[in-house]
């Protein structure tokens, strides 16, 4: 049976990796086979907005969404998406506005793993 | 599957979101009944003073929020030396705190089903 494994992720989309190591560490989690969910807590929220347009950096919001339309689910903190300013519906497709109560318990009680990625 | 969560607060109150953030992700655990527990681990010990005063930064209480965790029976430790470290006596601490030595945290991670860190 396949294992599974929870990122939450605490870093913004930009001035740090943080968003693209998580990511990149779905991605390689899911090519050996692992179910992989992720959660955006904190400033991680800001990483599922759509239309962003990095320049010269990697885009984690189609990073994300590649990863989401492969199977790996996805979900951020209503209350600190809120806090931002954002709405429901600013977010990739492949992202879920939901809750710590929630998703996130749902999550971690589903998982083999959890990987915590923030500075 | 994880059974239980380890919430490590590393960071001090107010200036940062972490410790608020980790105690609020420690609630969420323990409202839905998993088995949880919080440790104040390095600076993380300043979130244990009674003498905070959130309303000076129109924060909210980090204070109020590590005593909301003790309606779910979530024990929340203090590691003894690095209150030492910081020249923090245990009565500047607020009520229902458990101190340990930093050797619990070891026994702590090893009870527990996942760790996070703030």
């Amino acid at each position: 049976m396949a294992k599974t494994l929870t990122i939450l992720w605490r870093s913004g989309s930009m001035m740090a990796m943080d968003a693209n190591v998580a990511s990149k560490l779905a991605a390689a989690a899911r090519a050996k086979g692992y179910n992989v969910r992720m959660f955006g807590y904190g400033e991680g929220v800001t990483a599922v907005k759509k239309g962003q347009n990095p320049k010269r950096f990697p885009n984690v919001g189609n990073e994300l969404e590649a990863l989401g339309r492969d199977g790996v689910e996805q979900a951020i903190c209503e209350t600190c998406y809120a806090a931002r300013g954002f709405e429901r519906g600013e977010e990739i497709p492949t992202a879920k506005v939901g809750s710590l109560t929630n998703n996130l318990f749902k999550f971690v009680s589903e998982s083999d793993r959890l990987v915590t990625i923030a500075r | 599957m994880a059974e239980s969560t380890l919430v490590l607060v590393t960071r001090p109150p107010y200036g940062l979101e972490e410790a608020f953030a980790g105690l609020r992700l420690g609630l969420a655990m323990a409202v839905n009944g998993m088995k949880t527990s919080v440790v104040l681990v390095e600076d993380g010990v300043y979130n244990a003073l009674v003498s905070q005063k959130a309303e000076a930064v129109k924060m909210p209480s980090n204070m109020d929020a590590t005593k909301e965790l003790y309606d779910f029976d979530v024990p929340v430790y203090v590691v003894k030396e690095d209150l030492d470290a910081r020249a923090i006596p245990e009565s500047a601490l607020f009520e229902g705190l458990k101190v340990v030595p930093a050797s619990k945290v070891r026994e702590l991670v090893e009870e527990h089903s996942v760790v996070t860190t703030f």
